[in-house]
């Protein structure tokens, strides 16, 4: 059943930001990834069968732009890495530091498995992967995650 | 510390993180906007998927981008010899391995359609086996089809993770004649036609039936031309499309497997200079470059294109947007301008239809090689490299069609004499910039380019790199940097503390000995490129042009003392206050005193000009104290021990 664009939003905000947050790690970022994706969604609404999976998809796919082409971003992240302060209003912290070093997959896989309650299956369909692949890289994401955190 | 500590610790940061109230001042938006600024679409139909011949139903675009083209575009066939790409799995059931894109989620699966030649497991990791069958995950394949076998061009890579757009409804039909459209595709002989799948999509008042195949082919066209003919809606989704910039060709000539990377002038008279290169990026004084972003008409190969400038403010107030246009009406451009929007992920987006994005980039000169013939008429120089602002050439001057080594080409006609630009198979721009003297021998020159690789021994003769001119003292040093990236010209790896937007990315700041792929994890690989995007530590010794890497590459450092001078930090300044430090900032030779970025800032109550620079020199220490006292330098390059 088809539903209108107002309660297609009032239903699915606040899990779009959460998604969001879970790949990008910042509340400011995360709204407004999950503010194109819901727009984006929204304006296909009639046009597609789950809606709820495409949002998924399109949360992941937009945050996955975010870490690869926003050149800003890189920048920031260049600093980063040199050891200036990335964002300097936004608080940080080691297991969010470790996170944001994961190849995005991996990220993609254990935060929206473990924090976010997605399942196999919707994480391999929003990642355009296997199921078997996801598990793969939950494996690998959570070995990678201890490793950045022991460090 | 096991999982389940390791997850919890995860899941109470990531609890932090999204309840973290935003900065006042950063717009929070949580109430819908108004549905009438968005359209409304009322509810009449979810999709209906058909399912052919009882392979698993269609699943939105996979993989590359959106792949929806028009069937019968009157864009010439791509030929047997044309290199496609695409992305689908490859399955090997015992009877050879074949490609699939729709697979049945049995164990093992089941699926495999196309035959493919030139594959071997070495090529892949990864795969999985199980009774008999192996198979891989979705995979973006490069090759050549001759209607019979997908011959590999190069080895499978992971498909890159990028927008995947559905196909957008074909406006304009009544809702009543989606189902006869679908009844009219369901007579197609699939299996001939190498139809992998259909989906009809109802919105109101509009509808479209799109049919997924493998491949272009005449069949296809004149199959989808009698659906049209009988009044019916059709769209067309390619799985393999020609890889972009590749010339279309009829031809059955055996397969050009390498694209070109860089060409040679083969003419009486003129005399070859050694090639120059010029690595990625030069800095750029505050507020830093101007994005460009073009885009073009579908309709027309290099036609109609609108290109935006947009430029920083050093106040930090919006960018300055400028747009220029060929090709089309002002009345077009100003519809088109209407509709472009910031982006979260690409700066800008045109949200039309009929426009395509073709670059995005910034006003200065990327990574460039360039090679100068001269005769006794005048020069012809030849550069290849990243995206540069040509485009923005095409918009500010006349321009002709023509051909250069089988690519579509475009002539500008500038003051200074003719440029011929064009794009490489790899994404790589070329610009001819042809003196005035030879403004007649356009067509002649042009004919005598040849497509060239670039030789793997390619030594540039010319290097410019942002390093200080200090000889600096043998010693080990530690630094973290933004990723590695191997440009596939040669060179090899390189450390980049930038990435610049593309796909592949482009950056590279210093070249890398003493590196091998397998000692990371996790990079990339996209038409030749080759790229880590990662913040790594490295250690080792650096001889003034190349960083050897003495230890394995390790996770970023912490540096306790790698801030060179926070100056006074006056507390409460006004940006005015700063004015003076950032022109004596902008005045310096960001070059040769081998800075990465410089920019005015404001932290914490505190405002000044910061620099982050690659070593600690006496010439960058005079430079910083013409800055004023409000100065943090931060040093790239620690020496060790």
């Amino acid at each position: 059943m088809a539903i209108d664009f107002d309660t297609f939003y009032r239903i699915h905000r606040a899990d779009a930001v959460r998604w969001a947050v879970a790949l990008v790690g910042r509340r400011d970022v995360a709204e407004d990834l999950a503010q194109d994706a819901l727009d984006a969604v929204g304006r296909k609404l009639d046009g597609i069968d789950d809606p709820a999976a495409y949002l998924r998809r399109t949360v992941v796919n937009r945050c996955a732009s975010w870490h690869r082409s926003n050149g800003r971003a890189r920048r920031r992240e260049a600093r980063a890495a040199a050891g200036v302060p990335a964002v300097y209003t936004q608080p940080t912290g080691e297991m969010l530091d470790a996170l944001a070093r994961l190849p995005y997959q991996q990220r993609a896989a254990i935060t929206l498995r473990y924090w976010a309650d997605w399942t196999d299956d919707q994480i391999a369909d929003a990642l355009g992967c296997a199921p078997a692949t996801v598990r793969v890289l939950l494996h690998r994401g959570i070995g990678a995650l201890r490793e950045e955190i022991e460090r | 510390m096991n999982d389940d500590e390791l997850i919890a610790r995860m899941r109470a940061a990531l609890d932090e993180a999204a309840t973290t109230e935003v900065e006042a001042g950063d717009a929070t938006v949580v109430a819908p906007p108004a549905s009438s600024s968005r359209g409304r679409w009322l509810a009449v139909a979810a999709a209906v998927v058909l399912v052919a011949g009882g392979v698993a139903a269609l699943s939105w675009n996979r993989g590359d981008g959106p792949s929806t083209v028009p069937a019968t575009s009157g864009e010439p066939l791509p030929g047997p010899g044309v290199e496609l790409f695409g992305t689908a799995v490859i399955i090997d059931d015992g009877s050879g391995p074949k490609l699939a894109v729709e697979v049945l989620a049995s164990l093992p699966p089941q699926g495999g359609v196309i035959p493919l030649a030139g594959f071997d497991w070495s090529m892949v990791e990864g795969e999985e086996s199980f009774g008999g069958t192996t198979w891989t995950d979705f995979l973006t394949l490069n090759g050549t089809w001759d209607g019979e076998v997908f011959t590999l061009t190069r080895p499978p890579v992971e498909p890159p993770i990028i927008d995947r757009a559905a196909p957008e409804p074909t406006p304009g039909c009544a809702e009543a004649t989606a189902d006869a459209a679908a009844d009219a595709v369901a007579t197609l002989d699939w299996q001939a036609l190498r139809i992998s799948g259909w989906t009809t999509d109802t919105v109101d008042g509009n509808c479209g039936t799109t049919v997924t195949a493998w491949f272009d082919s005449a069949e296809l066209r004149t199959a989808i031309e009698g659906i049209r003919g009988q009044g019916h809606e059709v769209t067309v989704s390619l799985t393999f499309r020609p890889v972009q910039g590749q010339p279309v060709s009829t031809t059955t000539t055996a397969p050009d497997i390498e694209p070109a990377s860089w060409y040679e002038l083969d003419l009486p008279g003129f005399t070859a200079e050694a090639a120059t290169y010029t690595p990625c990026c030069p800095p750029t004084p505050a507020p830093g470059p101007a994005t460009v972003m073009a885009w073009r008409s579908l309709d027309a190969p290099y036609g109609g294109i609108l290109t935006l400038t947009a430029t920083p403010q050093i106040d930090g107030s919006e960018p300055v947007l400028t747009y220029a246009w060929t090709d089309m009406s002002d009345e077009r451009a100003a519809e088109l301008q209407a509709k472009v929007v910031p982006g979260s992920g690409l700066p800008y987006v045109l949200d039309d239809p009929s426009m395509e994005l073709v670059g995005n980039g910034f006003a200065v000169f990327g990574e460039l090689t360039s090679q100068r013939y001269t005769s006794e008429a005048g020069t012809v120089e030849l550069r290849v490299g990243d995206y540069a602002g040509q485009l923005e050439r095409l918009t500010h001057n006349e321009h002709a069609s023509a051909t250069v080594a089988g690519s579509p080409a475009d002539v500008v006609d500038t003051p200074a004499g003719p440029v011929v630009v064009w794009r490489l198979t790899n994404g790589d721009w070329a610009e001819l910039i042809i003196s005035d003297g030879l403004r007649d021998r356009v067509e002649e020159i042009l004919a005598a380019l040849r497509s060239a690789h670039r030789p793997s021994e390619f030594t540039p003769t010319t290097v410019t790199l942002a390093v200080p001119t200090t000889v600096l003292p043998s010693t080990t040093y530690r630094a973290n940097v933004g990723g590695i990236i191997d440009n596939g010209d040669g060179r090899g790896p390189m450390l980049t503390f930038f990435w610049e937007e593309s796909l592949p990315p482009q950056g590279g700041s210093l070249p890398l000995a003493g590196f091998d792929w397998d000692m990371v994890e996790g990079e990339q690989t996209v038409n030749g490129v080759t790229w880590l995007e990662q913040s790594v530590g490295v250690t080792g010794t650096f001889d003034g042009t190349t960083f050897t890497l003495t230890e394995p590459i390790a996770t970023p450092f912490t540096f306790t003392d790698d801030v060179l001078t926070y100056g006074t930090l006056t507390e409460g300044c006004a940006e005015a206050d700063i004015a003076p430090a950032l022109a004596a900032l902008n005045a310096l030779d960001h070059q040769a005193l081998g800075l990465i970025e410089s920019s005015d800032y404001v932290w914490d109550g505190h405002c000044g000009v910061q620099v982050h620079a690659m070593f600690d020199t006496p010439e960058l220490r005079d430079a910083i104290a013409t800055l004023g006292d409000d100065v943090m330098v931060r040093i790239a390059f620690q020496p060790v021990g």
